[in-house]
């Protein structure tokens, strides 16, 4: 049967005879049934997977990325580095030629050709990948309409008007420019309204200073009349190309025919230069918190744009919080002396830790302490850190979970000691402190301290049903509106439901509880739940609704918090269901049904109705 | 011994299964220090299985000559083909070497095939003289699940047991020959197919 392997395909067709032959002589075969998990995610590959017959699909996340069929070959990265984010999942009944990877390196070290390919492949597939994230930014932004961007208001000045009316005019309206009107205005009626031409500072300059017109000369004759116009709903992307093509710094913006207003070249490019990669090198190159404070507040406009602009809010987490996690490693190296970021772990914990930050939120950070290291001024960074992210616009933490709570700083030994309590003498306080600690990443200093207690923590739960019973129970503490009550609901329409209580916490807390229970690493509500469907403990098409569900009610909730806030921080969690269209809010009925389901699921798997 | 051939090992073999249960305590005491022995009686500790298959000079297992074996181990969802073991028997030759080989290979694993009953009947004649017991390793006959499967649809129709008829059904791809291997295989792949691995 070995001899069905197939040669004629690339790279194996530069084998030699004898190559061959000692490639089917190592080859082992895989059989895969519809829905089989060939490779989970992070499971590190000993072989490379080429597909005899059947189709499988790479998943990342919920997404097929990928679809591989007869003759392709996987996992090339997965060969070389481990704790890849993704899985391949059969998605017919499958087989599978395996190539061990020591015969693989072997063959690619002594057929120059064959090595080549493989390497050729390799690169391929990484560059791929890094594009994929910066191709769907940019595409998010050259999508952005001029309506997102700022307008400033038509000035108006008749063609009768003297240069310094018109400079009075633009001093008195704050603008740079003026619009003038030509016609004569008492013989009134449309089709006498004359032409309307563009009079600019530049203008003025040039006419009186260099030219030395007097300041009384009418405006009429002096303005220039071919405008650059756009409609309102044009893309932002060709108005700058506009802008570059005529050399002209503003445009005029129609909407339905009539003057909206005047778009300025700086304002187009603030709305472009919400482009996470400006933020994140100003973050990179700030020198004083002062730099810091200012690239955070631009956080919130990209989260607008791209809101603005239909991209998915799962994508927009995963930059808000690679940002959100620049700012604070910045902030922390900028702080703390050099022994202290190599003897310190700074984490992240609960929504941030998890990577579903997307407003500001309370702070929840701490310090881990490598044993025996003191720091004497340790105090004072700590206080400075907590101090400046407030000033930043994240409101500090009503549990005093932050840095500077001396709680919070401590240890690794004192970490594990409050771990063992908070798991053997568990009270309320004791199981959110864990819960928000199971969801924590090292952001800043040695992430080893953070593994360290993790894997201590992990350690302790063996088997110990009564502990997740109790763990997950909170899941359940809050009412979903759904179901039977459905109808209540529709009643109580113009009562607002509070969005993070109803529909968010029971999935991130549930879906945690059973994270824990199988000792996962992950910390991302959507990748835990996809780990969870590779694992079994979730049925694929129940953990699809489910991570649907999530995003959707994420959405609905960074909609509420952008509407209830200018500043950008997170207060608001009331979604009002009559402010919603007809379908966003039969899809959030439907969500909740679905977060009513699997609270009933909770129940069972844990126990809670006993 | 030049004049032991695999002949002599079956006589005595079809002397010994009859033999009353002392005899069979005397035969098993004989060979209690038989390293083969233990290593088929350890606990399964390896989760792995292996598919086998036997060529012979008919399809009576008391009375057919083996010629040919050939064993797969199946650990989780790959076939270890790397890893086959394919031993001749000739006549003119001792079977114990070989047979040691295919022992060791074996170990304490479950046993996959087709019409295993005939495969473990032959080998048994050769084993029980050598090592004082039949094999004792759990049997999983594919035809049997692939019934299994089949007859939980109602249908009229008889299930249809032939190897490559079960291949053709499973859409898997057809033997590459008639040999031991290319069955083993089959029964390897028709296996995973219909019990594949839990996670």
């Amino acid at each position: 049967m070995s001899d069905a392997f197939d040669f004629s395909v690339s790279p194996f067709d530069r084998l030699t005879p004898e190559q061959r032959q000692r490639l089917v002589a190592a080859l082992d075969l895989g059989v895969y049934v519809r829905d089989g998990v060939i490779l989970s995610r992070d499971e590190p590959a000993d072989c490379l997977f080429v597909v005899r017959q059947g189709l499988v699909h790479e998943r990342r996340g919920g997404e097929v990325v990928a679809v591989h069929g007869a003759h392709d070959s996987f996992d090339l990265q997965a060969l070389f580095s481990d704790g890849q984010a993704r899985s391949f999942v059969a998605a017919e009944d499958t087989l599978c030629d395996l190539v061990p990877r020591p015969i693989l390196l072997e063959l690619a070290h002594e057929n120059a050709a064959f090595g080549a390919l493989i390497q050729q492949e390799f690169a391929d597939r990484l560059s791929a990948l890094a594009n994929e994230r910066s191709n769907r930014e940019t595409a998010a932004l050259t999508m952005a309409r001029i309506r997102q961007a700022y307008l400033h208001p038509p000035v108006f000045v008749e063609a009768g008007a003297s240069l310094r009316d018109a400079a009075a005019a633009m001093k008195r309206n704050q603008a740079s420019s003026v619009l003038v009107r030509e016609g004569d205005p008492k013989n009134g009626g449309p089709e006498s309204r004359g032409r309307i031409g563009i009079l600019t500072g530049t203008d003025l300059r040039d006419l009186v200073v260099l030219e030395g017109r007097p300041v009384d000369s009418p405006v009429g004759p002096l303005a220039r009349y071919e405008l650059l116009a756009l409609d309102r709903d044009d893309l932002l992307f060709n108005a700058l190309i506009l802008m570059t093509k005529h050399s002209v710094r503003r445009l005029v913006i129609t909407e339905q025919g009539e003057i909206a207003g005047l778009l300025e070249q700086t304002d187009l490019l603030a709305v472009l230069s919400n482009h996470s990669q400006v933020i994140a090198l100003r973050v990179d190159r700030a020198a004083t918190p002062e730099d810091l404070g200012r690239a955070s507040q631009d956080i919130v406009g990209l989260i607008r744009t791209l809101h603005g602009t239909g991209v998915k809010v799962s994508f927009i987490a995963d930059l808000v919080t690679e940002l959100n996690r620049k700012i604070f490693r910045r902030l922390f190296e900028l702080l703390a002396p050099p022994d202290l970021l190599a003897n310190a772990c700074l984490i992240v914990m609960g929504s941030e830790g998890r990577g579903e930050q997307l407003l500001k939120t309370d702070q929840d950070n701490g310090l881990i302490l490598r044993d025996g290291y003191d720091c004497p001024t340790l105090s004072q960074v700590t206080d400075a850190f907590t101090r400046h992210l407030v000033e930043f616009g994240y409101p500090p933490c009503p549990g005093r979970i932050m840095v500077s709570n001396p709680d919070w700083t401590r240890p690794l030994a004192q970490y594990k000691d409050s771990l063992f309590h908070w798991i053997h003498r568990p009270d309320e306080a004791a199981q959110m402190n864990l819960a928000i600690f199971y969801d924590a990443a090292a952001v800043a200093g040695d992430a080893a301290l953070l593994a360290e207690a993790k894997g201590y923590l992990l350690g302790r739960l063996q088997d110990n049903q009564m502990f997740f019973t109790a763990f997950a129970r909170p899941a359940l503490a809050f009412d979903t509106p759904s179901g039977l009550f459905g109808g209540l609901f529709e009643r109580r329409r113009n009562e607002a439901v509070d969005i993070k209580k109803a529909g968010i916490f029971p999935i991130v807390h549930g879906v945690r509880a059973l994270a824990l229970e199988k000792h996962m690493a992950e910390t991302n509500t959507t990748e835990r739940i996809w780990a969870l469907a590779d694992q079994g403990v979730l049925d694929r098409s129940v953990a699809g609704e489910l991570a649907d569900a999530f995003t959707f009610l994420s959405t609905l909730r960074l909609k509420a918090g952008l509407d209830g806030s200018v500043s950008g921080t997170q207060t608001d969690n009331l979604v009002r269901t009559e402010t919603l269209g007809k379908l966003d809010r039969d899809q959030f009925k439907d969500c909740l049904a679905l977060v009513k389901k699997f609270k009933e699921l909770l129940a069972y798997h844990f126990h809670l109705n006993h | 011994m030049p004049t032991e051939t695999i002949a002599s090992v079956v006589a005595n073999g079809v002397v010994a299964a009859p033999a009353p249960l002392s005899t069979v305590a005397d035969t098993a005491g004989l060979h209690a220090e038989h390293p083969d022995r233990a290593l088929l009686l350890s606990g399964d500790e390896s989760g792995e299985r292996v598919a086998i298959h036997c060529e012979a000079t008919s399809f009576d297992a008391a009375t057919a000559d083996l010629r040919g074996v050939a064993a797969l181990r199946i650990r989780g969802s790959r076939v270890l083909t790397s890893q086959r073991l394919i031993l001749s028997f000739w006549p003119t030759e001792p079977a114990e070497p070989a047979l040691s080989r295919l022992l060791a290979f074996i170990g304490n694993r479950p046993l996959v095939g087709y019409y295993l009953d005939f495969t473990v009947g032959l080998l048994d004649r050769l084993v029980q003289p050598m090592v004082g017991m039949a094999l004792p390793n759990q049997r999983i006959e594919v035809s049997s699940l692939y019934y299994g499967r089949k007859a939980k649809a109602p249908g009229k129709y008889a299930v249809d047991l032939r190897l490559d008829s079960i291949l053709r059904a499973l859409d898997l791809p057809p033997r590459a020959g008639d040999d031991a291997y290319a069955s083993a295989l089959a029964s390897a792949m028709v296996y995973l197919r219909l019990e594949p691995p839990q996670p």
